[in-house]
């Protein structure tokens, strides 16, 4: 499901909302005036603080489908590597030699990707709830 | 010759990843080596560095695979 860009996509929709919904004054303080800059310095740091705020969640997003889809298409090539070898069920042998090299592999890169997805999930969970928690802050 | 300029750009994109990982990889051997009670610490911030930077260097591999088509 983490595959699918739409999915990781919703999710840093949600923090987007949550972070801009739940955001005090200090929050949009820092973003359209901070505290002792002149103005002409506001004018260059504006736009860029606007983007700023874009570029988070998507980073959000990317970084989990990538490393979801990296392990996807790895498991993917080690198990074509079956049908190559094996001449797309022509040549018996030589899928029973794809297989027994490609199946220790395969579940080596599972187990690796399973490792890598737990990581990643923890990974947009901690950055998430920095950002929400940076944006309700009262002091500073 | 998109594709071809494609593989480049995602070989250079692990490059990236492995040099940074290693950098912090040796920052961390030397921590723990200085101090090794704190071990359990010193573990926890590595493998949150990892996941960033890794995350920057799927980036760079899946912006390269979609663009390479």
């Amino acid at each position: 499901m983490s595959g699918n860009i739409s999915f990781t996509l919703t999710l840093a929709a949600i923090t987007f909302i949550l972070t801009n919904v739940f955001g005090n004054k200090h929050y949009w303080g820092h973003i359209f005036a901070m505290p002792g800059v002149p103005k002409f310095v506001l004018l260059i740091l504006t736009p860029v603080e606007i983007l700023g705020m874009f570029t988070k969640p998507f980073s959000l997003m990317m970084r989990l489908f990538g490393n979801i889809t990296a392990g996807h298409i790895v498991v993917l090539s080690l198990v074509s590597l079956i049908f190559i070898l094996g001449d797309n069920g022509n040549s018996i042998p030589g899928a029973l030699v794809g297989t027994g090299f490609a199946i220790p592999f395969v579940l080596f890169m599972s187990a690796l990707e399973l490792l890598v997805a737990f990581l990643q999930a923890f990974i947009f969970t901690l950055l998430s709830a920095i950002f929400i928690g940076m944006a309700v802050e009262d002091n500073h | 010759m998109a594709a071809a300029l494609a593989a480049i750009g995602a070989g250079l994109a692990a490059i990236g990843a492995g040099v940074g990982i290693g950098m912090i990889g040796s920052k961390a051997m030397e921590g723990i080596a200085r101090q090794p009670e704190a071990v359990g610490d010193i573990r926890a911030n590595l493998i949150l560095a990892a996941a960033l930077i890794e995350g920057a260097a799927l980036i760079g591999m899946i912006l390269s695979f979609l663009l390479g088509q």
